[in-house]
């Protein structure tokens, strides 16, 4: 059971060629549409969308750690060195956060203009104690700062309890796992408050926390059952059958229509009440051509999912899942560009910004694969650091005997 | 009237293996009676996985294609209303009640297909097996008019595969 | 194929020798005489259901004047007290379902009791919007059907929702209980020495025999119901929100509603899960099946729910600043310090304060604290809903501006509900399996195979 994974120099190729790709269609894109005056913010927001969307499953890996933990569950013990070193990423996402806001992505953050005008808006001058520049980067810190000190934290107990057994890990890290459910659901409802929902200034949904939670959850899963699959295809997790397949593939059919749970009400509340301020957020996007976008969001996320993993075979078929989790990433990216590049990219008009219509072009593409390799050149370092199985977990019997 | 024969057993583990002893010497078994879901009876006795979850999948998908389709004729078709502005087809409101229908649809329709399916209906008289298969025994019913192994060899058989009791017993059908 | 049980889990049963022990365990005292317990809660509860009856039946003939609901405040107790009790109408349906597809074994032991307080508490919901319609004799215009005015229900509206939403939900969960009980109540048909007893038992049982494909349909079946309970459970509380939430009124129209309304709900029920057992387990001396372990879970799902239900408050008041909204704003500012502050602060100390003493090992496994903080999480969700409702004093304009002052009549209603509820529970308790006689068995043979080393 000490199988370590063998980060191959051909995997490790792979990610190279795909941070290739992503940094040069990234220096095209930044010579092509960064403009410091223009409205044209396209380059920072295709940033702004891979950062948050690998940040949030690097986060989300770790809040699944901490939810294993707390609620005790023994069936996901052999697989949790892959959400341990999913974590790594969030310090990495952190460096790329700051860069991200002083290169010149706060130039997205319309707010931040605004208050720079001797007679700002009234509205964002009234939001200014808490919109305001030196918070914003102090909030930034502090939940790098927090999650970065949980992800250590798993992943140093969960170290250190391969070497010494015994029962302290597991319990220190089921107290600071149940502390971690809560700084989680604060944390990640803020960072999305300021990060997306403040690109739109005016406008304000209090469900947006949970929408991010509700997406950031489902993609983390999609993520570790490719990888779980990915593992086992090439030999390495014996330890696991397709029951583990088949818990992750309930996961993610779960959460994703939780996910919709949560579409559906934020917009069918706003629609209905129909009042302009609120209103103005859906408007752009279901009139006119970001409309098409804004569907096939609900469709990836939920109806394909939905409907290929509803019966219990198909949750137990390895190939199944990992198509339907490769659905799910590029989903989670569609997801992100709907809700980021509407409020991001547009012309100031009369009536305030209009969103420019989408437009799927080298940036977007290669910027995501670049942001891809990335994300796998770090999972495979950090993967490939420590054995694949925890040794003296007290449930690992319990993951290695797991049978429906 | 028709005469079984009972084997009964006190824990699981010896029934799981008698099942299979049993089952590997071509004996082919009527039921097996338990007080509680045993887990891996299904694989051991051979049986199919149920498919009462079809039954669901379709009443649901019926029952909220019905729904939805009954409140736009009635709110488009047979007497359109302005309410609040909104479009008559307003779809995002239509949704809950869509979904709703669709759970009851799955939920009763599956529920009575397993009562008729088991062949449970209310009866005053139940024709127990064994007084204590609903308590803390484990029960093989065979058929020996089935078999071409003759009862005693079936008794036997039985016996040697740890049932504490074995006993025949005459049943209705 | 043996499941590997660690040896970090707590026991679930305690003590248990045998299968049989378990059914004698839970079958006996059905057919023994209750004892003082359960007529000191019994007796009370039926004189409260008869005061509610009374109450009731005279607001019906007097009209829903006798209510202290005024122009301002249109939706008083009755809409409070069926938020509460739909609310705690969704444990039941949680444990079973959600703890189920979670793997929680634990919940084997208490499932059955809380599905039953689901059946009744959403009864003793269904019942206030129903006597709110005034004259209730017309309460089947809410279902569509062709009539000679050619007119149809408006299915826009949130409130027709939640006839469809808490039909279905009812349904469901009677249905879901029932098929649950359909094994038990074979076992208490072959176990009972009664005539009349059996006979009933037996006509509920349906003649269940314990076949294994009887079995297997069963647990494939039971699954298929958990899938189909759990969105229908989210959904149910989120439609009930969309009463409140879809209309654009200031602190009410705020889209967190539907999961912040969902969280409560679990958390309320959650709390009255651990009233009911702790006065179970009084009654019936059931150290071995409801052991201080199952208080203990419950009660970290109460800090849990706790903390989100805080994390929602915190979340509508930082909204409510953030937008900008000045009516938005001094509704909020209202509630904090408005003349229903007192209900405001109950009910932050309530739910967001006292549970956090759970953190506390002692605390959580101390039973009468755990009853004490149970009951204190129940008043605070109460609470809750009156503190939404209450928003209504303070309407856009100064002209609707009012206060709401409950009556005898309205007190009355809702104590005759909690009679009703605890009658209803109290019976089940005395005449039916209060506790999953098939599921405890399946967790005792597992326990013994292992003691056993098999």
């Amino acid at each position: 059971m000490s199988e370590t994974f063998d980060f191959t120099n051909r995997l490790k190729l792979i990610c190279l060629i795909l941070i290739a790709i992503g940094i040069v269609s990234l220096t095209f894109g930044y010579l092509e549409y960064a403009g410091p005056e223009s409205y044209h913010q396209r380059f920072w927001a295709n940033i702004l969308v891979n950062n948050f969307l690998f940040l949030g499953v690097a986060v989300g890996a770790t809040f699944f750690v901490a939810l294993q933990y707390v609620a005790n569950a023994g069936w996901s013990v052999a697989i949790k060195r892959i959400p341990e070193a999913m974590g790594a990423f969030i310090p990495i996402a952190a460096v790329l956060m700051l860069v991200f806001y002083f290169a010149g992505g706060k130039n997205l953050y319309h707010w931040i203009h605004e208050l720079h005008k001797t007679v700002p808006d009234a509205i964002i001058a009234g939001k200014s104690s808490y919109l305001n520049e030196p918070f914003f980067i102090i909030r930034m810190i502090g939940f790098f700062a927090i999650w970065s000190f949980f992800w250590w934290f798993f992943r140093r107990s969960s170290m250190k309890e391969d070497q010494t057994g015994g029962l302290d890990s597991y319990k220190s890290s089921r107290r600071l796992g149940s502390i971690f459910m809560i700084l989680f659901a604060l944390t990640v409802s803020f960072a999305s408050f300021d990060w997306l929902m403040s690109l739109d200034p005016h406008w304000f949904s209090t469900m947006f926390g949970v929408y991010s939670f509700s997406g950031i959850i489902l993609h983390t899963i999609a993520i570790i059952a490719i990888i779980v699959v990915f593992l086992k295809r090439k030999g390495y997790l014996k330890g696991t059958n397709e029951n583990h397949v088949h818990d992750l593939g309930r996961l993610m059919f779960g959460f994703s229509t939780f996910w919709i749970y949560i579409w559906y009400f934020q917009f069918m509340l706003i629609w209905y009440a129909n009042i302009p301020e609120e209103t103005a957020y859906f408007k752009h996007r279901v009139e006119g051509p970001w409309l098409g976008y804004f569907i096939a969001n609900a469709v990836v996320n939920w109806a394909i999912p939905f409907f290929a993993l509803m019966t219990r075979n198909s949750k137990r078929n390895l190939m199944n899942v990992t198509i339907i989790g490769i659905v799910l990433v590029f989903g989670y990216w569609l997801d992100l560009y709907v809700t980021v590049f509407p409020s991001a990219v547009g012309v100031i008009g009369e009536t305030g910004m209009m969103p420019l219509p989408p437009s799927i072009g080298y940036l977007e593409i290669g910027g995501f694969l670049g942001y891809i390799g990335l994300f796998m050149l770090v999972l495979g370092r950090f993967l490939s650091k420590a054995p694949l199985m925890p040794k003296k977990h007290p449930l690992l019997e319990e993951s290695l005997h797991l049978h429906t | 009237m028709k005469k079984l024969i009972l084997g009964v057993y006190d824990d699981e583990k010896t029934l799981i293996k008698a099942i299979k002893s049993i089952r590997g010497n071509e004996v082919k078994l009527r039921d097996v009676f338990s007080p509680y879901p045993v887990h891996g009876l299904d694989d051991a006795m051979g049986l199919k996985p149920s498919r009462l979850p079809i039954v669901a999948f379709i009443a649901g998908t019926i029952g909220a294609a019905s729904a939805l389709y009954f409140q736009y004729w009635t709110l488009v078709v047979d007497w359109a209303l302005n309410i609040g502005g909104k479009p008559g087809f307003a779809l995002p409101s239509f949704i809950i009640i869509t979904f709703e229908t669709m759970i009851l649809s799955a939920a009763l329709t599956m529920v009575g297909a397993f009562f008729v399916r088991s062949k449970l209906f209310p009866t005053f008289n139940t024709d127990v097996i064994h007084p204590r298969a609903t308590n803390d025994q484990f029960i093989i019913a065979i058929d020996p008019q089935k078999n071409s192994v003759e009862g005693d060899k079936i008794k036997t058989m039985l016996k040697d595969n740890g049932a504490s009791d074995v006993q025949d017993k005459e049943v209705a059908k | 194929m043996s499941e590997y049980v660690s040896s970090v889990r707590q026991p679930l049963v305690k003590d248990v020798g045998s299968l049989g022990e378990v059914t004698e365990a839970i079958a006996n005292p059905l057919n023994r005489k209750p004892n003082i317990y359960w007529y000191a809660f019994f007796i009370p509860a039926v004189i409260a259901l008869i005061g509610g009856i009374a109450a009731t039946s005279y607001q019906i003939k007097t009209g829903i004047g006798t209510w202290g609901n005024n122009n301002s405040v249109g939706w008083g107790f009755a809409i409070v007290n069926f938020v509460f009790w739909v609310g705690i109408g969704h444990a039941g349906t949680f444990i079973s379902a959600v703890l189920l597809l979670f793997r929680q074994k634990w919940r084997n032991s208490i499932n059955r009791a809380a599905e039953t307080m689901t059946i009744f508490a959403v009864i003793c919901a269904g019942l206030f919007p129903v006597i709110h319609l005034g004259r209730i004799w017309f309460a089947y215009w809410l279902i569509p059907y062709p009539t000679g005015r050619h007119l149809w229900v408006n299915f826009n509206s949130p409130l027709l929702w939640d006839v469809f939403a808490i039909g279905t939900y009812f349904t469901v969960s009677l249905v879901f209980w029932y098929l649950g009980m359909v094994p038990d109540f074979g076992t208490l048909r072959d176990h009972t020495k009664t005539f009349i007893k059996k006979k009933i038992y037996a006509l509920l049982s349906m003649g269940w025999s314990g076949s294994a494909k009887h079995w297997s349909r069963h647990e494939a079946i039971s699954m298929v119901l958990a899938g189909l309970a759990t969105p229908l459970v989210l959904s149910v509380h989120s439609v009930v929100s969309a009463d409140f939430a879809t209309a654009n009124v200031p602190g009410w129209h705020t889209t967190i509603f539907p999961p912040y309304f969902v969280a409560g709900a679990i958390f309320s029920g959650f709390a009255m899960v651990l009233t009911l057992m702790i006065i179970v387990r009084k009654i019936y001396n059931f150290e071995k099946y409801i052991t201080l372990y199952h208080f203990e879970q419950m009660a970290k799902i109460i800090i849990l729910t706790g903390s989100l239900v805080g994390l929602a408050y915190t979340t509508e008041f930082f909204m409510a600043w953030y937008s900008q909204n000045p009516l938005e704003q001094s509704a909020f500012l209202n509630r904090v310090s408005g003349p229903y502050a007192w209900a405001y602060w109950i009910m932050v100390t309530c739910n967001v304060i006292t549970p956090q003493l759970f953190w506390f090992k002692k605390i959580r496994t101390s039973i009468p604290l755990i009853f004490i903080l149970s009951i204190f999480v129940n008043i605070g969700m109460w609470f809750e809903r009156f503190v939404i409702v209450m928003t209504l004093h303070r309407a856009q304009n100064p002209d609707g501006f009012g206060m709401y002052t409950p009556t005898g009549i309205e007190f009355t209603e809702f104590i005759g509900s909690f009679g009703l509820f605890l009658t209803l529970f109290l019976l089940f308790i005395r005449f039916g399996p209060y506790i999953a006689i098939s599921e405890v068995k399946d967790l005792t043979a597992k326990k013994l195979n292992e003691e056993k080393g098999v």
